[in-house]
């Protein structure tokens, strides 16, 4: 669907058989948030997400240069169209006062819930250029989900698994859900793995045909799981298709009981995926991390329809989500965070797009969420070398506060300290 | 899709005893070094798409080296039955704007690889596809598709610098990575970078075994920098797409056009050498030709080809191996081919039995390919129209021209991270539905022909069935899994019994292993 997918290396032989489930034990005391998680795969172009109002005269020139020739190039916002979505660093000042930023006229709704004190938003975010020169979107992904640089070659965990299991994190279905369709390296380690789910859930079951021998084929069809594997990556199959199995009515369970009719008709996969996490979260199935992708931000060329439906959509999608978790009262445990393969160039090329680029911005959302502006963009005057934005906040200073979030321990997870930029 | 869901038990107390156990695995039995057969068998599932265990009998009768020595010269293969069967080639949009023969080429090459006597051209061609992935949703364009699997297949086992060459000048390319359009003097960057980093030598500088070089910093050292990348993405500016809409023909109705005002001309500077680029259509052959040449290519190619043919994890020996033979033939035309050949006589190749997943593509067409497998049409449905637009192959993950992304279906390396609770269950559905259908529902358009079976097998009796399905799906099978088999089947099994045992074996894990 989108992410490509990633495990370990360690999994290495596959001989340890990984596995969502510890879900039977206890719940270990401690956090109990829930995170979803929102890849926006292909690298999000940070300046059209939320344009730098205090900066406009700098973000007009890069957006619109004069030399080289426009308006081939141009894919600035005028400043009209921007008004109605100004925001200050306070949330409380409404859009008419606001002066320094502006969300994308597409993300109406994401100005309310920023205006309700429900959205951080992280500026010059991104992973620092000097050590990692590749602007690769695996690279990007990878670090992002890994929660390191450098390490693409040998392989780590992904930083949410990680934290999950030092906290004992247990679940009725395990503590992670993937309804991407695919097995994030976000939520992988060495000891466990997510359940991945497909959207809708309800799919989630074996199929048979519903000939008459149907007992008689699904026990034998347990025998043979049960038989003794010839090989590690058998008995690696051998232990996702029982999983998969144990797991078919808990999930089936949740899904019959909440419907999920009530949820606003959902208007692309990244609505429905994020309707999924809902039933999953109020239907009881007890998972702490959650992940869903978006894809289509890599906008090498006509970068303007394609970053305008999609932050449409994912302005739309958040806020459904959110109201809808609202209304159902399970709201205060839950925090949405977005995360992308990296920012994109400032100035266009000549195919109306941006090519790959470095510092970006991303969203915190949810009832323990401090809203506002956390970091701020770069003088936009003064790119760098490869006259790309440099970043002003380190992408592990996000995921440092998230761990904290889980009830982790940043410093242990990430072997590093950071301080706390406080937005949950 | 006829597929009806049913729970696996009544109560969550089977499921417990489940869970429990899933955290003390039976251990493996030990692996024990394949039968003459079953190397025969490896062989064909790793270099093609399987075959009938009468196929197996031929060439393990005849040699596998004498099979493979015919099939790395595709062309001598006549293979006019094959090709005759496939259904019409796509053209270009119509002139009302709609799509004909929508998905065709994506049939096409399921009808291909199902039916094609030159099965390690077609193996070869899933690799590239995924190598230099491209997808319909950005191109747009059957006809473009179409065309750009011909490229893959006629150079799969030929040059490599040829066929790079090719898919760079091939319009589906183009578009997909926008070296359409690509003008001074602000180049698009998309196209040079995936060349280099996806397509030709990754991130990491590597030595000829495929392990990383360090830098001084312990970090490792890059391939290219950010500036190169500007560099080839100017040298290779000036190209577009320019379409004949009175001409649908997939192979006239478009064409590549070079405007050398939209160049930027002169010698660019790349990875500290300077590169001489003409300021004309050969540009790009110039700057891949020098590409190429770095020393990472070869590694990163052959580390690649051996994850997907071979192990997920090649030894630096092997890699090493390889990689000789690549830059002895760096400009043999039938370097891929040699390549191959290396890889399937190196030591290491029968010491990785069953120790791959199967890729979704392989778990479906290898089906149809060990079995008697039909792709027909269906109403309104061209043949194997399931598998594709959101059928069998998409809900499991890999439908062939709908990448996920600029990179592939999966990291190289990585296959085994396919292999998650979703894919496990959907294939159930697949395997419901192919199977399970039988020839009177005229909406199945892939299906098992189960008295093709029966004539193949030869016998009525349940032990010999087990016995045929076992050597067809899973090399035979261990003696557990074949008292498993004839208990389910009993003396003389009926069609729905032996439906139901197709169902069970490409379901087990045994079948999902490669």
């Amino acid at each position: 669907m989108t992410t490509r997918r990633h495990v370990l290396k360690g999994l290495g032989g596959l001989a340890i058989t990984p596995f969502f489930l510890r879900s039977m034990s206890a719940q270990a005391a401690g956090s109990d948030g829930i995170l979803v998680s929102i890849l926006l795969a292909g690298g999000n172009d940070g300046l059209n997400t939320v344009v730098p109002l205090g900066q406009y005269g700098a973000y007009k020139k890069l957006r619109r240069p004069s030399d080289p020739p426009s308006p081939e190039t141009a894919l600035d916002i005028p400043l009209a169209s921007l008004a109605a979505t100004a925001f200050d660093a306070n949330p409380a000042v409404s859009a008419s006062a606001a002066r320094t930023y502006a969300f994308n006229p597409a993300m109406g709704a994401m100005r309310q819930l920023y205006a309700a004190g429900r959205l951080a938003v992280v500026a010059g975010v991104g992973l620092p250029l000097a050590e990692v020169a590749s602007l690769d979107h695996e690279v990007g992904q990878y670090d992002w989900q890994t929660g390191t640089i450098n390490t693409f070659s040998t392989g780590q965990p992904g930083w949410l698994a990680t934290t999950l299991d030092s906290v004992g994190a247990t679940g009725r279905l395990g503590s992670m859900i993937s309804v991407s369709g695919d097995l994030p390296l976000l939520l992988s380690d060495r000891a466990t793995q997510a359940l991945v789910l497909p959207t809708p859930i309800d799919n989630f079951g074996i199929s048979t045909g519903g000939g008459d021998d149907q007992d008689q084929l699904l026990q034998t069809y347990q025998q043979i799981l049960a038989l003794p594997p010839t090989s590690a990556v058998e008995a690696y199959d051998r232990a996702v298709a029982t999983g998969a199995g144990a797991l078919e009515n808990g999930v089936q369970d949740i899904a019959s009981a909440m419907p999920g009719s009530d949820y606003p008709a959902p208007q692309s996969d990244l609505d429905q995926q994020l309707q999924q996490i809902a039933r999953l979260i109020i239907g009881g199935a007890g998972a702490r991390a959650y992940f869903a992708a978006q894809d289509g931000y890599d906008t090498h060329s006509a970068q303007n329809p394609t970053q305008v439906g999609l932050l449409t959509d994912l302005s739309t999608s958040l806020s459904n989500f959110y109201h809808y978790l609202k209304t159902h009262g399970a709201s205060s445990k839950v925090v949405i965070a977005t995360f992308s393969d990296f920012g994109r160039r400032p100035s266009a090329n000549l195919d109306f797009g941006t090519d790959h680029g470095a510092a970006s911005v991303c969203f915190v959302l949810g009832d323990r969420v401090h809203g506002g502006v956390y970091g701020r963009y770069p003088d936009l005057t003064k790119l760098d070398d490869n006259g790309n934005l440099a970043m002003q906040v380190d992408f592990r200073n996000v995921i440092s506060d998230l761990i904290g979030f889980m009830g982790g321990n940043p410093t242990a997870v990430l072997g590093m300290t950071m301080p706390r930029l406080g937005f949950v | 899709m006829t597929g009806i869901r049913l729970r696996l038990s009544a109560g969550m107390g089977v499921a417990l005893s489940m869970v429990v156990g899933l955290a003390n695995p039976p251990p493996a039995i030990a692996d024990q070094p394949p039968t003459a057969r079953a190397q025969v068998q490896h062989l064909l599932r790793r270099l093609a798409f399987s075959a009938s265990p009468a196929t197996v009998s031929a060439v393990a009768a005849a040699g596998s080296d004498v099979w493979l020595r015919a099939q790395l010269t595709p062309s001598g293969i006549d293979d006019s039955a094959a090709i005759a069967s496939l259904e019409p080639e796509p053209t270009t949009t119509n002139p009302d704007g709609t799509i004909p023969n929508e998905f065709a080429y994506e049939r096409r090459f399921i009808q291909r690889a199902v039916r094609s006597l030159r099965q390690v051209q077609m193996k070869l061609v899933l690799h590239w596809i995924d190598h230099f992935a491209i997808g319909d949703e950005k191109v747009h364009d059957q006809a473009m598709m179409s065309r750009y699997e011909t490229v893959l297949r006629n150079g799969g086992l030929g040059n490599f610098e040829q066929l790079v060459a090719a898919v760079a000048a091939e319009p589906a390319m183009l578009i997909w990575l926008d070296n359409d359009g690509n003008a001074a003097p602000i180049p698009n960057e998309n196209f040079a970078r995936e060349l280099m980093q996806i397509y030709l030598m990754g991130v990491d500088r590597l030595n000829a075994d495929g392990s990383v070089i360090p830098g001084p910093n312990g970090n490792p050292l890059p391939n290219y920098s950010q500036a190169d990348v500007q560099q080839v993405a100017l040298a290779m500016t000036g190209f577009n797409v320019v379409w004949n809409d009175s001409d649908p023909n997939p192979n006239t109705g478009f064409a590549v056009s070079f405007d050398p005002r939209s160049h930027y001309p002169g010698a660019r500077q790349i990875m500290g050498q300077t590169v001489q680029v003409p300021s004309n259509a050969t540009c790009m052959t110039a700057i891949i030709h020098f590409l190429v040449r770095q020393p990472s290519v070869a590694p990163f190619q052959v580390r690649e080809l051996l994850q997907r043919f071979v192990t997920e994890a090649p030894s630096p020996r092997y890699i090493a191996d390889i990689v000789q033979v690549w830059n002895a033939h760096l400009d043999d035309p039938n370097q891929l081919a040699n390549v191959l050949w290396a890889i399937a006589h190196h030591p290491e190749f029968n010491t990785t039995y069953r120790s791959m997943p199967k890729q979704p593509v392989e778990l479906v067409l290898g089906a149809l390919r060990q079995l008697p497998g039909v792709l027909r049409p269906s109403v309104g449905q061209g043949p194997g129209d399931d598998l594709v637009s959101g059928g069998w192959l998409t809900l499991l993950g890999q439908e062939p021209y709908f990448p996920p992304s600029v990179f592939s279906f999966y990291r190289p390396g990585q296959l085994s991270s396919l292999t998650n609770t979703n894919l496990v269950l959907q294939r159930t559905g697949t395997f419901t539905d192919v199977a399970g259908s039988k020839p009177s529902d005229d909406t199945a358009n892939v299906l098992i022909d189960i008295q093709a079976l029966r004539t193949r097998v030869g016998s009525t009796a349940g032990p010999k069935i087990a016995a045929y399905l076992l050597d067809a799906l899973v090399d035979g099978g261990t003696p557990a899994l074949q008292q498993t088999m004839a208990s389910y089947l009993g003396a003389k099994p009926d069609d729905d019994q032996l439906r139901g045992a197709l169902w069970l074996l490409l379901n087990s894990p045994s079948y999902a292993v490669n």
